[in-house]
């Protein structure tokens, strides 16, 4: 984290709200399938682990393998990224809610991977119209897929289990 | 009737529109797909019977608000109907979006209702 970077308005606190905000309408509007029931927060485990979303619940830690991460990059007053890391349930389902496919439908793998990129720059564009773009200029770039690991420091995680999977939609700051 | 062109580098985006406005019941023969607005004016320049576009506005190659500008100095598209769709929701980009030519802007995420009262009013 570097405080320098970080514009004087832009508090962790409220960042982190407003991107459960935008995690929420994101989830409502474009990924159809998902009713409430099905998409739950749970207790994220610190210290993030790479290859692994780690969370906790019903007072057991439970870690699961990242199948997929996209970032997206944001610029201006401050630079950083929204990651979005998924577990290869939680992939199918996210992508198969956005394209409206039920289970019986084949589903390659490339619809996966753009549905997921899709997924992350809407979740980075409402974050950016909500709680950056208020308090600074910023700009957005495409979806990367590419960085096992992003640069900078973690402002923040949220963890959703999805279906029968979990993902994990992050903050990072340079 | 004409047919729809949609722009956007997210083939999942671009599938989404197609049943969106499918189940809007806008009329239309059918819809031409472009990854970026390069390919937009290309599809553009190939097929006369377009007459309403929805469009990205960060893409690779030629965004969209660049596609907008090249679509509006177009002799043989005066006025074709430019809907931007797209993440960018912040006042600083609807503006630019909207002094390039755009003639609507609707802000993902959407629902199928906000993209249907955005096509009605364009008299879609």
């Amino acid at each position: 984290m570097s405080a320098d970077n970080r514009p004087s308005v832009l508090q962790r606190e409220l960042l982190m709200k407003t991107l459960q905000t935008c995690v929420d309408e994101v989830f409502a509007m474009m990924v159809c399938s998902f009713k409430e029931a099905a998409m739950k927060s749970v207790e994220v485990v610190a210290p993030r682990d790479e290859k692994k979303i780690r969370f906790r619940e019903s007072e057991a830690t439970e870690a699961v393998d990242v199948a997929k991460q996209v970032s997206i990059d944001f610029s201006g007053d401050a630079s950083g990224r929204v990651v979005l890391r998924c577990s290869v349930d939680s992939a199918d389902s996210i992508a198969r809610g956005l394209l409206m496919m039920d289970e019986s439908e084949v589903l390659e793998l490339a619809a996966v991977t753009d549905a997921l990129g899709e997924c992350a720059n809407m979740l980075a564009g409402s974050l950016k119209t909500k709680a950056l773009d208020p308090v600074g200029s910023f700009q957005l770039g495409l979806p990367d897929f590419s960085d096992p690991a992003p640069n900078g420091a973690m402002e923040g995680a949220l963890v959703y289990k999805v279906a029968q999977g979990v993902m994990s939609v992050e903050v990072w700051l340079d | 009737m004409s047919k729809i062109l949609i722009v956007d580098d997210s083939a999942t985006m671009r599938k989404i529109l197609m049943r969106v406005i499918r189940q809007a019941g806008v009329e239309t023969e059918g819809f031409l797909e472009a990854g970026n607005g390069q390919e937009g004016l290309e599809r553009l320049a190939a097929d006369g019977t377009i007459d309403l576009i929805l469009s990205d506005v960060n893409m690779p190659v030629m965004n969209g608000v660049d596609f907008v500008k090249s679509v509006r100095a177009l002799a043989s598209k005066p006025g074709i109907p430019i809907v931007m769709v797209t993440t960018e929701g912040g006042e600083a980009m609807v503006k630019t979006a909207m002094e390039a030519g755009a003639s609507g802007y609707v802000t993902k995420p959407f629902t199928p209702e906000s993209l249907k009262s955005a096509l009605v009013g364009l008299g879609k």
